[in-house]
């Protein structure tokens, strides 16, 4: 079990957005990726998951070749993703917004409603399964982003920001659920800006800058990195602290 | 599903949900024998026939809802899918004199082709723009109409035989007629419904939110959309066949007119989209209606009855912009939810 991406490239016109990116992740991992805005995170999750088809490149996982699939074929073999600016279905429920991801592997409704209910316990939102989606606070809405993509029974998930805009309660209960899903036995890839955050659950980093992969490696290493320190705060300072 | 917020139901216990399925089939067993007995009991000719036109429009504006309002696609086309029955039919009917039966069969088939290529070609567009396409292709169809003079009998309308019986599809009862509209209506109540708890329902009103979540999600949305626009084209076309066999008369400006599009949309919207029971209640409103304004004021002053059927549409969408039945249904769920947090306050309002 395995994302693997080999050369993967998307220019759009002139922009070259993402560059030759070769992405490992093993199985079970919990991988971080981080990198200043406009780094090319959110557009490396778009083409893995279908919504670009790259100008080069190729996607793998589980050995097989998913470069230019549909979204849906993708999200059906156990790679599924959550959207940064997070897009409930304002006017469904929370569970009927969750029922909805468990219909991916559960054709019966019935049953996707449980599916559906165990995945909203796992977030912490099943108080609410009953209220609309909508007006609903950027926390409930981060985690019902993510009890959603659950309920898709994925492998591999890629979470884009879930931590964005959540205060540091929030936060390190976002943490601990990503780390019991992860001890479930699923891996994950996830693109965040909180660095306690990343630097606490990830069990690897890869940064991107300007669409390449600048640095892979552990925590500990990446905090070192002088390329890293280069790209997020500058030459000058990054030699003055190293 | 749909609007309303949904799922608090299927925790409960088991003892009060089969209370409830009770309930509700009684309900609707009363529901059905009111429709059978009440156009016995209404034993006059003009007062059946509105009864028969509000079954039928019930049952296509229905219909309608099944792309507009459950999948959100706003689709201004749909005579083409009634026009294209109706003339299957009665072509096939007068022509080489093929029972309507077969011809609605035939009907059906062709409108979900019809369908089918409609929605691979438009089903990408979003919100105006697939309108505007659904009305080009019905207009399309419509000038086919007119210009295949030598098949269809063109502007000047084709005129269907009247040979009562079953085979036929002829009655020369209007009370018969009521029942089969009737039974039409209950038809596409049902699919309704259907859709509404299956899967299907789900996803399309997931797709009718953000597309791009739904596919993230695993829903393969172009096949939802084209299951969807089939079942809605078949149903359309189905009353297409009969609305030919009933009216004796066909003719391309209405069947397959850009007004009687607007109308099914129209009942939809009136009566609440996305519900089962909307496209019911707009129909049952504003069928009548029409009829009624048009007899009273037909003669003496023709414009005025628009003009009066024109300002309680206005009224309607000022006071219930989400529709009749979305917005009666709101409010008997806030009376009955403030009953309730009267009577339990402490646990429901500590939750943030």
């Amino acid at each position: 079990m395995s994302l693997e991406t080999f050369d993967l490239t998307m220019r759009f016109g002139g922009l070259v957005a993402v560059k030759n990116v070769n992405l490992q992740i093993h199985g079970k991992e919990l991988v971080g990726l981080i990198g200043p805005n406009g780094a090319g995170k959110t557009t490396l999750f778009n083409i893995i998951t279908g919504y670009y088809r790259p100008t080069n490149g190729r996607v793998v996982f589980n050995d097989r070749d998913v470069t230019g699939w549909k979204t849906h074929r993708i999200t059906r073999l156990g790679l599924c993703r959550t959207f940064q600016l997070t897009r409930p279905f304002s006017h469904l429920s929370l569970l009927d917004n969750v029922v909805v991801g468990a219909l991916c592997h559960e054709p019966k409704p019935e049953k996707a409603k449980e599916i559906a209910y165990r995945a909203l316990q796992q977030v912490g939102l099943e108080m609410r399964a009953g209220s609309l989606a909508q007006g609903m606070p950027i926390g409930f809405r981060k985690k019902l982003e993510l009890a959603r993509a659950l309920a898709t029974k994925p492998k591999t998930l890629l979470l884009d920001e879930v931590m964005g805009g959540l205060n540091p309660h929030e936060v390190r209960e976002m943490c601990s659920t990503i780390s019991a899903i992860h001890k479930a036995g699923t891996g994950i890839v996830l693109i965040e800006h909180v660095m306690s955050a990343v630097m606490s659950i990830c069990q690897r980093v890869v940064v991107l800058h300007h669409g390449e992969q600048i640095a892979t490696g552990t925590p500990n290493e990446i905090g070192k990195d002088r390329a890293v320190m280069e790209a997020y705060l500058g030459k000058k300072y990054s030699n003055g602290s190293a | 599903m749909n609007a309303q917020p949904d799922g608090k139901g299927q925790y409960r216990s088991s003892d009060s949900r089969k209370r409830e399925s009770i309930f509700k089939r009684a309900r609707g067993i009363i529901w059905i024998g009111a429709l059978v007995i009440l156009p016995i009991l209404i034993d006059h000719p003009y007062y059946r026939e509105i009864i028969a036109l509000i079954f039928l429009w019930s049952a296509m504006a229905g219909a309608w809802n099944i792309v507009g309002g459950y999948a959100g696609k706003f689709s201004l086309g749909h005579a083409a899918f009634f026009g294209v029955g109706a003339y299957t039919s009665g072509l096939l009917y007068v022509r080489l004199g093929i029972s309507p039966w077969l011809g609605m069969i035939a009907g059906v088939i062709l409108s979900v082709l019809l369908a089918l290529f409609i929605g691979v070609v438009t089903l990408r567009l979003k919100g105006k723009f697939f309108a505007l396409c659904t009305i080009a292709f019905a207009q399309l169809i419509e000038i086919m109409g007119v210009y295949l003079r030598s098949v269809t009998g063109g502007s000047e309308g084709l005129q269907i035989p009247f040979n009562a019986g079953f085979w036929n599809l002829t009655f020369s009862s209007k009370l018969t007629w009521v029942y089969v509209f009737g039974g039409m209506m209950l038809l596409v109540y049902g699919i309704s419904r259907w859709i509404e708890r299956s899967a299907l329902g789900y996803k399309l009103s997931a797709l009718r939110e953000d597309e791009d979540a739904a596919e993230a999600l695993g829903i393969n949305t172009l096949w939802a959309k084209l299951a969807c626009i089939s079942i809605s084209a078949a149903l359309t076309s189905i009353g297409g066949s009969l609305f030919a066999q009933y009216f004796l008369w066909l003719e391309p400006s209405f069947v397959l007119g850009i007004d009687l599009s607007i109308q099914f949309a129209l009942y939809a919207i009136i009566g609440g989209m996305g519900t089962a029971i909307g496209p019911i209640l707009g129909a049952t409103l504003l069928t009548p209606l029409q009829i009624f304004l048009r007899a009273a004021f037909g003669t003496s002053a023709s414009g005025i009855s628009m003009l009066i059927y024109g300002l309680i549409l206005i009224l309607v969408v000022l006071f219930m912009p989400k529709g009749m039945a979305v917005e009666i249904g709101d409010r008997i769920r806030k009376r009955s939810q403030s009953s309730r947090v009267k009577s339990t306050s402490g646990e429901v309002s500590i939750v943030p």
